[in-house]
């Protein structure tokens, strides 16, 4: 874990996927993560901060409940403070592809001050075998410094997965030193049950449960796919959660 | 002076109260707690001393300090108060700061005073190069030494 930021009694935490590269699953990750603080009952706020992904891919589109913020704007970043002072301790935020100038500028003029007020961050980067992925995380590692806390997911989007230029490139082992990231796996999941469950807005949660009136979605591999992605992924999950929790 | 009036000076008769006589009988009621009206009323009841109640106040006050007598002989010289600060070397020890130290605890002062309203910027610990490409190629021991 990176340096802890501040030596102010932790209030609240912001939680919030890495932008940069597209298509990594961050939306993905993200819909799990939020499935995994609302089967522990703990109270949450939502933001969908990815401006530029279509309604079918963005947070809003699994959790309607999510707020749609424009990061881009200059003072679009203060939401992390500004939900945090309705009294929900832990916020997720989805970060859109992109956002890294705004992050940097956000955390360069605003740390100081926010991290005073207990607040602390988490930072998922998600990589993939695709080396962009890893450049990107590095990239936001470079602008977020050991200002927040560092996790890592690795996405294993085709199987089998390799993921060679996370462990092996020396900038992505220099990162790994520095910061030592809690890293997770979320396991390579089969399109028959990813790619209806994105097109219904739904979550795999509301698949493993059953939950959906779509056929395709109630065959009985898919829901016990469903099921097995959502408990491998909760055990991991549980394993950092001091990086999730306050 | 001129000798002449000193001569006369002398012959002058010291100027001495009519209360003198009851000084001490005076002082008792003083100290009992009778008021300068009620002595003044006593005094011309008992003694038919008529005095204005401003005499009687001057003489109470000057016969109430400690009087210089042969029983209460003055403080010799040498344990008369004198101030601390004309002694030479003081009966207690002084701390002495050296110059140096002196400096030093103005500089530090003066830095106080004009503390940076700022925290500074943390240097960067990680830096990444973009342009640099990356690699899978995993990295021999003397690389991960280095």
């Amino acid at each position: 874990m990176a340096t802890a930021p501040t030596t102010i009694e932790p209030k609240s935490r912001v939680v919030f996927t890495q932008g940069g590269k597209g298509g990594v699953g961050k939306t993905a990750f993200a819909s799990m993560l939020v499935e995994w603080y609302q089967n522990q009952a703990i109270p949450l706020t939502l933001l969908d901060m990815d401006t530029e992904n279509k309604a079918r891919g963005s947070l809003t589109h699994f959790f309607p409940t999510a707020r749609k913020i424009n990061m881009h704007v200059p003072d679009g970043l203060d939401a992390f403070v500004d939900v945090l002072e309705e009294g929900n301790p832990i916020v997720v935020a989805d970060l859109g592809a992109g956002g890294g100038a705004a992050v940097q500028r956000w955390f360069s003029s605003m740390f100081t001050s926010v991290a005073q007020l207990g607040v602390t961050f988490t930072a998922i980067g998600v990589v993939t075998p695709d080396p962009a992925s890893v450049e990107s995380v590095l990239s936001w590692g470079h602008a977020l410094q050991d200002n927040v806390h560092y996790l890592i997911v690795k996405n294993a989007i085709v199987d089998p997965a390799d993921f060679s230029y996370y462990e092996n490139d020396p900038g992505a082992y220099e990162f790994r030193r520095t910061f030592k990231p809690q890293e997770i796996t979320m396991e390579y999941r089969f399109p028959k049950v990813e790619h209806p469950a994105r097109q219904h807005g739904l979550t795999i949660g509301s698949v493993a449960n059953r939950t959906p009136a779509v056929p395709e979605l109630q065959k009985a591999t898919v829901v016990l796919r469903a099921q097995a992605y959502r408990r491998n992924l909760f055990e991991e999950l549980d394993r950092v959660k001091d990086l999730l929790l306050i | 002076m001129d000798p002449d009036l000193e001569e006369l000076l002398k012959d002058l008769p010291g100027r001495r109260s009519r209360l003198e006589v009851h000084r001490e009988f005076v002082l008792r009621l003083h100290r009992t707690g009778r008021s300068y009206r009620q002595i003044q009323a006593i005094l011309a009841r008992k003694f038919d001393i008529q005095i204005s109640t401003t005499a009687l106040f001057e003489f109470i006050q000057r016969r109430s300090r400690p009087r210089i007598t042969p029983g209460n002989p003055p403080p010799a010289a040498d344990q008369a108060y004198r101030n601390p600060l004309d002694r030479e070397e003081p009966p207690w020890p002084i701390p002495r700061w050296t110059k140096e130290e002196i400096e030093a605890m103005r500089a530090k002062a003066r830095a106080s005073a004009h503390k940076p309203t700022t925290v500074p910027r943390r240097p960067p610990v990680f830096h990444y190069d973009p342009t640099r490409p990356l690699t899978n190629r995993p990295p021999d021991d003397k690389e991960i030494n280095k």
